[in-house]
């Protein structure tokens, strides 16, 4: 039998109750207390120990925090929570910017705690699964791969590829291997209405010599990702847009056509925490440790070099 | 690649007639005369000493300079396959003699007359999304082989292939020209001595940022021979074009394959009949010489940028 593993949550909102629902799913954990940042209007979580502060989370048993605050206060939570020395787990997108998201990786680096970022990418069953297949050769010699990344614009000054590029360029590390330089163009305009949008494509080039497409949008209304990854014994093919099991059709209101998201048994959350569980549990590394996290953010800073420059440029550092 | 197509709808357009082959390759060249009852010809110049108006030609692209200024000095009509030439110099005398000559020297783009790339095109200049900021393109196809692998013949690979297209498309689209382009090209997939895969990015003298992905790149599983997707990005939406979706997919268990099996009306025929339009009231033609000129130099340009992994700045000669 596993140890217990004590988890803490901070954050709120509907954010918090699907982080609580999540690890109550998994076995051998026990929520000792969740910190409600009181940012968002959290629904009533009767039968769990309401911590006020971080203090609280020294005095209880406390083996991991799940930090699940917005991204906007995500560097400052995490800063407060190094200082209890207690593992953390966290998106991998950790600040809005470049700049703030390695500064806290740094301030984690420095704590020497044990910090496990989750990425939607690792678990999403299309990318895991196209992982494993290029893993296992389906490609053969990768060749060309075109990724596709959309979602609703933030609204307020963030950094696309800090945002939007650092959990895929983690994924095409972890797949293809390193990226040895990009090349970026980025756009940001704003509607008629005065709605940002944002759109930026980079071409980056891999150590193995395979060619990258990637498109990172902020422009629409929907969230979206694809990929195509070819090689030169096969490809694969992915888009969430065309991927969808459930069409529904309203005869009346605004909403007439609808689509489901994922239809999933467990969530991509639960996977997330339920392979970080098992690291913490058994000492092993998670499959994404920090470094990745390190080597996605230095694509990030070159993709953001380049439309400054109008150059290509190189990226630092070997995975 | 097209010439098959280009002659049957030649053939069926009911005021013009297929009255003569030339191939190099007597045997091919015989066949489809004998096909389409023309005469074939063994010597070119005496084809081009008949009394037809007009030539196509689909000959190795190396050889199109040579073809169409000799045609031009027997004052045909002419409608050259893509790219132009293999070179700019080629490309400028080819135009200048068939002005000299005042005679049509039309070049075969036929993704112009693909009718879902004249709707979207419609589309966009209604502003239904707004001022264009951004497209990303992809002409993909399966390695041809053939001399297409022969450098001396063809003047490159997929990038020289599949390039052209998507910047023809795009320059009448948006009477844009390409400003600056930065691409990597790279031999992936086939054992050939030319380029099989790239990305391009361009910028435009508009700003517009585009994309292109030229890659020869589809499987030999894959259903058909290829793709011409666009992606506009736009100030108030987007829109996403799949030049060849309307198809019907036939699951062949005799063949042992997938097959997608069009039904939108064909773009070849919508080149041929604009070309015989043009030759019949003289006008000056859909798709010019320059036009293939612009698009070669974009290609260029783009194995230049590969070759410094650099940026650089198209030139119009």
């Amino acid at each position: 039998m596993e140890k217990t593993l004590n988890v803490a949550i901070i954050g709120t909102g509907n954010t918090l109750v699907e982080h609580v629902d999540a690890w109550s799913t998994i076995s051998d954990v026990t929520i000792m207390g969740i910190l409600d940042t009181g940012n968002d209007k959290t629904p009533t979580l009767p039968g769990f120990t309401q911590m006020d502060c971080t203090n609280d989370l020294t005095e209880s048993k406390v083996d991991v925090v799940d930090i699940c605050v917005p991204i906007e206060k995500r560097a400052d939570w995490i800063k407060q929570i190094v200082r209890t020395k207690l593992p953390i787990i966290c998106d991998m997108k950790l600040g809005e910017t470049i700049e703030e998201t390695f500064a806290v990786m740094h301030i984690c680096k420095e704590a020497n705690i044990p910090c496990y970022p989750r990425n939607d990418f690792q678990f999403m069953p299309a990318f895991a699964d196209a992982q494993t297949q290029v893993a296992d050769g389906a490609l053969g010699n990768p060749g060309v791969m075109r990724l596709a990344v959309q979602s609703i614009h933030p609204n307020r000054k963030a950094n696309i590829f800090a945002m939007l590029g650092t959990e895929l360029f983690a994924w095409l590390n972890e797949t293809f291997g390193s990226v040895a330089n990009v090349m970026t163009k980025h756009i940001q305009t704003k509607t008629k209405d005065g709605s940002l949008i944002e759109y930026a494509v980079l071409m980056l080039r891999m150590k193995s010599g395979a060619i990258v497409h990637i498109e990172l949008s902020w422009a629409g209304k929907r969230e979206s990702m694809s990929f195509e990854l070819t090689g030169d014994k096969g490809m694969l093919q992915y888009d969430s847009l065309e991927s969808t099991p459930i069409h529904i059709e309203k005869f009346t209101g605004t909403q007439n056509n609808v689509g489901t998201e994922m239809v999933l048994t467990t969530t991509i959350l639960q996977r997330q925490l339920e392979s970080v569980t098992k690291a913490v549990q058994t000492g092993i590394l998670p499959k994404w440790p920090m470094y990745q996290v390190e080597a996605a953010l230095e694509i990030a800073y070159a993709a953001n070099e380049s439309v400054k420059i109008g150059k290509p440029v190189p990226v630092k550092g070997d995975i | 690649m097209h010439a098959y197509a280009y002659a049957e709808f030649v053939h069926e357009h009911p005021e013009a007639e297929l009255v003569a082959v030339w191939d190099a390759d007597e045997a091919r060249g015989s066949e489809v005369a004998e096909k389409y009852n023309a005469c074939f010809y063994r010597d070119l110049d005496a084809l081009l000493q008949s009394d037809v108006d007009a030539v196509i030609i689909c000959s190795e692209n190396a050889h199109h300079k040579e073809y169409v200024t000799r045609a031009a000095d027997y004052k045909k009509h002419i409608l050259c396959e893509k790219p132009i030439a293999t070179n700019i110099e080629d490309a400028i005398q080819m135009i200048e003699t068939c002005e000299a000559n005042q005679v049509t020297l039309q070049i075969a783009y036929p993704v112009r007359f693909i009718p879902a790339i004249k709707k979207a095109k419609e589309m966009i200049e209604a502003g239904e999304i707004g001022e264009i900021i951004a497209v990303n393109a992809t002409n993909h196809g399966q390695m041809p082989g053939g001399w297409f692998v022969n450098r001396e013949l063809s003047g490159g690979g997929s990038a020289t292939d599949h390039i052209v297209h998507i910047m023809d498309a795009l320059r009448w689209m948006f009477q844009d020209e390409a400003k600056n382009v930065y691409a990597a090209f790279d031999t992936r997939f086939h054992n050939i001595d030319v380029e099989d895969c790239g990305s391009v990015m361009l910028e435009m003298k508009s700003g517009m940022v585009v994309t292109i992905d030229p890659s020869w790149s589809r499987p030999k599983t894959y259903p058909t021979w290829g793709n011409v997707t666009m992606k506009f990005i736009g100030t108030e939406g987007s829109l996403y074009v799949d030049a060849f979706k309307q198809h019907s997919l036939y699951y062949n268990d005799k063949a042992g394959n997938l097959e997608e099996q069009p039904w939108a009306d064909d773009m070849n025929a919508g080149l041929i009949n604009d070309f015989i339009d043009c030759v019949k009231t003289g006008r000056k033609p859909f798709i010019t010489g320059e036009d293939g000129l612009r698009t070669l130099e974009v290609v260029k340009a783009a194995y230049l940028a590969d070759e410094e992994k650099q940026v650089v700045t198209v030139d119009q000669h």
